[in-house]
């Protein structure tokens, strides 16, 4: 168990990361997702030990790791672009850990072999990393991260260097590998469909602050903010200008107009003061042709003014009272292709949406 | 288009290259080749010359001390130019700054200003020794011009820059995180640079090694003044042959013969620093 406590790290006057605290199990696969500049290459410095947090503490097993000098962390890193030592054949990089670690030859090439076959690149044992594909080097640094068996592996934007379709092989190659091991993964990255595909549990980074730590339906289904909401997926945002009753049967008031609205998960603190905004997934929205519509839904009516065939579903934006609305429809369910210009009925039931404090991310 | 433009094209293209052609040819392969022509036909056509340097003993001193002194030079530079660049690597920006000014300022320095200077400071009653003796480590000036040393501490002067910048160099093009990696692999500071770090300079001491071997050899001041008549390298024998016993056909011989050194030293090392590099 790896627990992150109230870490904060500051260079001069700027914050990189902010009172941040959560806790990964063993054996789990952990994202800290993030765009670019949210802190979340700091956090993973801190924990390799390359970078002292200015405050709070890092534990694995209950273990203060502040003072544990990186080379004696005994965590394996893939870093970004992925540091392979460029003068050694891909053997040497691999044994490389086991070397410095004083094993002896036998167990040495042993172990290699295993973790080359592992991810499958024996073949290529003796040729030098610039002689193999980026796909290859990445596994090489795998294999290099997962040889001498740590207590952890980070994974840094691993994947982030290759084209899209090597990416998507590799990244089931990735989940694989983490179920034949059985380490802990904690991944880095600013791409959300490789944090919800691979994760149990994804921590979301923004402005250096833990902006939610959840598995990821619950971050795309509960969102706890308006930047996850937004970060995590497509949602639109429906400003709400206030809120009553109960929170199973709510009545928001959206531009002179009266929304059902039910939610299990906590409102947003002091909800009669803050601004606040509904946020509702564009597959959570139907189209509707007067009946069928239950009883505890919302209908408003509006204009299509943009249409995206995407073959299995079709990306509509439809002008309302409420605002545009983006509305992903099922080609499969649609009786007629709809049209620009088209008057149409949009539908949702009350428990779709989620009620966000409108913190103004974009 | 047509052959016939091409062909005209072609042809414009070799117009617009004629006057690198004629500077490179006409200022440095003829007289080369000219030099070359001279050493096999003067004084009488054939190997004559040649022949000298294997049955001349005075001769084969002069060529054999100027091969010992640029490989000194080269060696000792090569090592201060390696510490140098490392501090360098690791240093601030106004360390570094400061080190690169120490560095470059004598290279906007005349080689004969340097030269005296050193001969100030090393000679019998000069700065060194009178310290040397004053605080009691010698009782009689140590002889630190007029002989190999002297020629040495004054060539290893000049020739560090040219050592440091090319393995700084180097250096730079080392991608940072390699010593995270090895450093996360386990491996303490020793370790991470003998088997990381060190191995990835090489390109960088070849390069530097190959620089300042070529300019040593060729040095011609420097000797004149520190090794006061005493230590004679090539360069100055040459010009002795060419300006004052007009004996052109030795001078030039010597000429090809530190060419042909130059060209063997550069192809071997090439290879050497190919064959490291596991052949890139």
């Amino acid at each position: 168990m790896l627990d992150i406590l109230h870490l904060s790290k500051t260079y001069g006057s700027a914050h990189a990361l902010t009172d941040v605290s959560f806790s990964i199990n063993k054996g789990s696969f952990t994202t800290i997702l993030g765009p670019s500049g949210s802190g979340k290459s700091t956090l993973l410095l801190n924990v390799a030990g390359f970078v002292a947090p200015t405050s709070g503490d890092i534990r694995l097993e209950g273990r203060s790791l502040l003072d544990v000098s990186a080379e004696k962390r005994n965590f394996g890193i893939v870093f970004q672009g992925y540091a392979l030592f460029p003068h050694l054949r891909v053997h040497e990089n691999v044994a490389f850990p086991l070397r410095m670690r004083g094993l002896s030859k036998a167990d040495i090439e042993k172990k290699v072999k295993q973790a080359l076959e592992l991810v499958q690149l024996q073949p290529y044992a003796e040729r030098y990393p610039r002689e193999l594909s980026g796909g290859q080097q990445q596994r090489v640094a795998l294999a290099r991260a997962l040889v001498f068996d740590p207590s952890l592996v980070l994974l840094d934007e691993p994947l982030s260097a290759l084209d899209k379709s090597l990416r998507d092989s590799l990244r089931e190659e990735l989940r694989h590998l983490h179920k034949a091991v059985g380490m802990t993964f904690i991944l880095v990255t600013h791409d959300q469909d490789e944090a919800l595909e691979l994760s149990d549990s994804v921590a979301i980074i923004n402005n250096g602050r833990l902006e939610q730590f959840a598995d990821p339906a619950t971050l795309y289904n509960a969102p706890a903010s308006r930047f996850v909401a937004e970060f995590l997926g497509k949602s639109n945002f429906i400003p709400v200008q206030a809120a009553s009753g109960a929170p199973d049967a709510m009545t928001l008031q959206a531009a002179g107009q009266n929304l059902r609205h039910s939610q299990h998960a906590p409102l947003p603190g002091n909800t009669s003061n803050n601004r606040m905004v509904l946020a509702l997934r564009p597959e959570r929205i139907r189209l509707v042709n007067g009946h069928g519509v239950d009883g505890d839904a919302n209908v408003v009516a509006g204009e299509i003014v943009d249409l995206s065939y995407r073959g299995a579903d079709i990306g509509a934006a439809v002008r309302t009272d409420l605002g545009l609305l983006n509305v992903r429809l099922d080609t499969g369910g649609l009786h007629a292709m709809p049209r620009i210009g088209e008057r149409v009925k949009l539908s949702w039931s009350a428990s779709a949406g989620f009620l966000l404090p409108d913190d103004g991310a974009q | 288009m047509n052959t016939l433009l091409r062909s005209l094209e072609a042809r414009i293209i070799l117009l617009f290259l004629l006057p690198a052609f004629l500077f490179v040819g006409g200022l440095f392969i003829y007289p080369v080749l000219k030099v070359l022509m001279i050493s096999v036909s003067d004084p009488q056509p054939g190997l004559g010359n040649y022949m000298l340097l294997v049955e001349n003993p005075a001769l084969r001193r002069v060529f054999l001390t100027t091969i010992r002194i640029a490989v000194l030079t080269m060696l000792i530079s090569v090592i201060i130019g390696y510490v140098l660049a490392y501090r360098m690597h690791m240093a601030g920006p106004v360390e570094l700054r400061i080190i690169v000014f120490c560095l470059m300022f004598p290279l906007w320095t005349s080689v004969l200003v340097r030269a005296f200077s050193w001969v100030v400071l090393l000679q019998n009653n000069g700065l060194l020794n009178a310290w040397l003796i004053q605080i009691g480590l010698l009782d009689r000036p140590a002889a630190l011009i007029r002989n190999e040393l002297g020629v040495l501490i004054g060539m290893v002067h000049v020739m560090v820059p040219y050592a440091t910048l090319p393995i700084y160099s180097a250096m730079r093009g080392i991608d940072p995180r390699l010593n995270q990696a090895a450093r996360s692999l386990g491996a303490t500071s020793w370790p991470a640079f003998w088997r990381i770090f060190f191995p990835l300079t090489l390109p960088g001491i070849g390069a530097a090694m190959i620089l300042v071997f070529i300019i040593s050899i060729g040095f011609y001041i420097t000797p004149i003044v520190l090794g006061g008549g005493k230590v004679v390298m090539v360069a100055e024998y040459i010009s002795v042959q060419i300006t004052e016993t007009l004996r052109w056909g030795l001078g030039t011989m010597l000429a090809t013969t530190l060419l042909v050194v130059v060209l063997l030293f550069v192809f071997a090392f090439r290879k050497l620093t190919v064959l490291r590099q596991g052949g890139a």
